[in-house]
């Protein structure tokens, strides 16, 4: 009995749980109501014979459910709606219909039946010569189309798009473009058309938001003068409200000064009267005086209500003047909100920039694998950086530079893409037409020199750009031991038996200068056991900070480096790195900060030492649908020789785990489409509980970290992926 | 003429051109947003000095901190000087440099091999 009792509880519990759960699915009643009117409706149309409002009310239940997100029910009814469509021939509702059907695959995900639908919608679209029409179809095909990964005919359909938009004139249609255009180029790995559309988006959307800028300045403007304008007449009202009472005071204060003249004479004349008549007058003088005194009061009583009703009226006055102005008030804050939004956008796009200039920095991992004893620490002072890093391997020769563009922010970031470029241009082409022996580093900055100034139109003229760059460029030869340098300000140290050695650049920048006839200065100097090197940007020895404010100096630094050169190097990047926040305290960083130290010794050895990770007996397990990714997972596990098994969705991970028992660690992407990260990881817990699950993802929030928590992830990795971090992460699940 | 006095702020340094009292001086940090429309007015005045200066003009930098920005702008006002010298006036320019800061020395010496002004160096304890 009791145990029957126990489960009616039970069950009763899980009513109430699930109860709300089922009903969330299904429609809100009155819509639910609307939706049986269409259908009613529909019905009696479709006797009637009108199969035109038939389709027209298939259409409103279509787009009801779609609303309500019963996306299987919408598709349904629009599927309705076309068919009549098709029969009516009305080629604008079957190219409206065939859209709508491809957005909402789009939505679930699946975007080959999207494209299916929008390739159809296009081909009505086109009967009909709308470009408009065209055009939406164009751009949601090519967006369905990215997300199949076929970026190259998305790049043809786009490039359609973007004739239509050009030729509707439309701006923000044509940005629209370019952006996508810019995003399937660098998915295909054409960073040079990536860039150059990249360009043509950031100029187009430069000049939209410059505009729109400027019209809702110019309104704020106008409504903030209409306010003032308002305010001063309320103002002038008030001041003449309070001069009119200030009129009717004084009325008052007179009658006072009247009355007790007047009764100061009758006093007179009280006087003046014998002293028979005395006792008549003064019976008299009483019942004139109260009678005086009777009119006075009432006099008086009407002026100070009428006092007090003038105040009332103003009081009322200003209180609405005031609501009026705190409307308006109100507006204006709108109107800020919008034009903060509107700068909000444009950080955005320097954001964007960011990814394209943060791409073309030469990834950590190929930096590793020439020089595994490295540090490179680049602290940019605004979302995008005047300082750059450069690396490229000639054969067995190693080129790295740290360079410094005039400027940082954008201004910066301009010329260290363009610095890049130049450097790898000019670097292939010795090689090409010499030979790799020919090659040499001041060479190297005589040349991107004539470039700047070539590419810059620099004269020497005195009102144009003088903007250049300082820079530290060596070459590392392993095999000789033999180490060259060249310098545009910027120097290299090193350090070699406790002892720090400089060698100047040359005082010059690579740019139009007084010199700029004067060749760069090549250093050739013999590598020794243990030797390290240093080079850097100014950003570090000029920051300003310390209990005086002063500069860091080159003194300090070099005495720093002194003292930490002999420590692993990403201890010595974690030491520059807390000096560094340390002496700047709360003052603002100055410049971009670029400091890279290499240990000469153990550079681009044949064989690479496999650092202290060997997991060639271990098993991992990679869930991850961007192929992108997944090839750079595989990279940076390369060295440990770890074995791989791809997934490439939830329900694949899932079965492959089942399979493969040997599998020691899980990788697990928590963007996936269909079964993402966070279900997956729920279902293989249950399988084994104890098998070691690294979530990645690119989203930086505490939600996503939180929830990887909840469903039984052991870690965390954030993406963009720190190689020393991430093998130290798998090392903590596979060492055991 | 009218001396120009500007207050150093956070980001620019101060400045003052006296030709009355023989006294220019620039003195501290500059890294302003917009280098070209600080030093306008200082380029403005000192052409306007160009045109008739003193026998003898001693210019003192005092610089603490400058971006690259803000080299090219003192420069400039080398320039202006280099002219002047020129021009057949003594012009001399004493270079100010906190005690230890080797790299603002070096940026005297670079300087002076840019333009064709003598050159006092002179360490001190505190830029004021």
């Amino acid at each position: 009995m009791k145990r029957i009792l126990q489960l009616g509880i039970i069950y009763l519990v899980l009513l109430i749980i699930f109860l709300p759960l089922s009903m969330a699915q299904t429609l809100d009643k009155s819509i639910e109501e609307k939706i049986n009117t269409y259908k009613e409706q529909a019905q009696a149309y479709q006797l009637e014979g009108n199969s035109i409002q038939e389709a027209e009310n298939y259409n409103k239940i279509a787009y009801l459910y779609w609303e309500n997100r019963m996306l299987n029910q919408a598709i349904d009814y629009f599927s309705r709606s076309l068919k009549l469509n098709k029969q009516n021939n009305n080629q604008n509702g079957i190219k409206t219909i065939y859209y709508n059907i491809g957005l909402i695959y789009a939505d679930q995900e699946e975007y080959q039946r999207a494209v299916e639908n929008f390739r159809q919608g296009i081909e009505y679209a086109r009967n009909l010569k709308q470009k408009g029409g065209i055009y939406t179809g164009l751009i949601n095909q090519a967006s369905a189309l990215k997300n199949l990964s076929q970026h190259k005919e998305a790049v043809t359909i786009l490039n359609e798009a973007l004739s239509y938009a050009q030729e509707l004139n439309n701006l923000t249609l044509v940005r629209t473009c370019y952006g996508m255009l810019a995003e399937n180029y660098e998915a295909l790995g054409d960073s040079e058309n990536a860039l150059k559309y990249f360009d043509l988006f950031a100029t187009v959307d430069k000049h939209i938001k410059a505009e729109q800028i400027k019209t809702i300045e110019e309104k704020s403007k106008e409504d903030i003068r209409k306010a003032e304008v308002e305010k001063a007449q309320s103002q002038k009202e008030l001041s003449e409200r309070s001069s009119e009472l200030e009129k009717t005071k004084q009325t008052l204060q007179q009658t006072k000064e009247l009355t007790e003249k007047q009764k100061l004479e009758l006093e007179l004349n009280r006087l003046t009267i014998s002293e028979k008549e005395a006792e008549l007058r003064n019976k008299r003088l009483i019942i004139y005086g109260i009678l005086l005194i009777f009119v006075v009061i009432i006099f008086f009583s009407i002026l100070v209500y009428r006092q007090f009703q003038a105040k009332k009226r103003a009081n009322k006055k200003l209180a609405d003047q005031n609501v009026q102005i705190f409307k308006q008030k109100e507006e204006i804050e709108k109107q800020r909100d919008l034009a903060n939004k509107q700068k909000l956008d444009i950080t955005d796009s320097i954001e964007y920039a960011k990814r394209i200039q943060t791409a073309l920095l030469p990834p950590l991992s190929f930096i590793r694998r020439s020089l595994p004893e490295h540090f490179i620490l680049f602290k940019p002072r605004d979302i995008v950086s005047g300082d750059f890093y450069w690396m490229m391997n000639k054969d067995d020769k190693i080129i790295i530079a740290a360079a410094d563009c005039t400027g940082h922010g954008v201004p910066g970031a301009f010329m260290s893409v363009l610095g890049t470029a130049f450097l790898n241009e000019i670097v292939n082409k010795i090689v090409e037409n010499k030979h790799v022996y020919s090659l040499q580093a001041n060479e190297i900055l005589n040349q991107l020199r004539s470039y700047i100034i070539e590419s810059l139109h620099q004269s020497g003229a005195d009102n144009e750009s003088k903007d250049g760059i300082d820079i530290a460029l060596c070459i590392i030869d392993p095999e000789k031991q033999k180490l060259q340098f060249a310098g545009a300000h910027n120097p290299l140290y090193l350090i070699r038996d406790n002892e720090l050695k400089i060698f100047k650049g040359d005082r010059m920048p690579v740019s139009i200068h007084q010199k700029a006839d004067k060749s760069f200065t090549n250093h050739e100097i013999d590598i020794f056991k243990d030797d390290v090197i240093y080079i850097f940007s100014d950003g570090f020895v000029d920051q300003i900070g310390g209990p005086k404010k002063q500069k860091f100096m080159s003194g300090n630094f070099k005495e720093l480096l002194l003292k930490i050169h002999k420590k692993p190097m990403d201890v010595q990047e974690q030491i520059l790195e807390k000096t560094f926040e340390e002496w700047k305290g709360d003052y603002i960083q100055l410049d971009d900060i670029l400091v890279m130290g290499i240990k000469l010794e153990t550079a681009n050895r044949k064989l690479v030492p496999k650092d202290k990770y060997d997991w060639s007996d271990k098993t991992i397990l990679i869930a991850e649908n961007t192929e992108m990714n997944y090839l750079f997972l595989v990279e940076a596990l390369k060295i440990t020789d770890v074995n791989i098994v791809r997934a490439q969705n939830g329900t694949e991970a899932i079965a492959m785990f089942k399979e493969n028992p040997e599998i020691d660690l899980i990788l697990m992407d928590i963007n996936m489409p269909g079964m993402d990260g966070f279900e997956t990881t729920k279902e293989i817990k249950k399988i084994r509980k104890d098998i070691p699950v690294i979530a990645q993802t690119a989203l930086n929030i505490e939600d996503a970290k939180d929830k990887a928590v909840e469903v039984g992830c052991d870690d965390f990795i954030l993406k963009p992926i720190r190689l020393k971090l991430f093998l130290a992460t798998l090392n903590k699940y596979l060492k055991s | 003429m009218e001396p120009l006095l500007i207050e150093a702020l956070e980001s620019t340094p101060k400045i003052f051109l006296d030709k009355e009292n023989s006294k220019f001086v620039i003195a501290g940090k500059s890294f302003p947003e917009e280098s070209k429309t600080f030093y306008a007015p200082v380029f403005e005045w000192l052409e306007e000095y160009a045109k008739n200066p003193n026998d003898k003009t001693w210019f003192e930098f005092k610089m603490e901190y400058f971006n690259s920005a803000s080299s090219l702008m003192l420069l400039e006002i080398m320039n202006i000087l280099n002219k002047m010298n020129k021009a057949g006036k003594e012009v001399k320019i004493i270079w100010n440099y906190l005690d230890g800061d080797d790299d603002m020395l070096e940026a005297g010496e670079e300087y002076a091999e840019l333009v064709n002004v003598p050159f006092e160096y002179q360490a001190v304890e505190e830029i004021d």
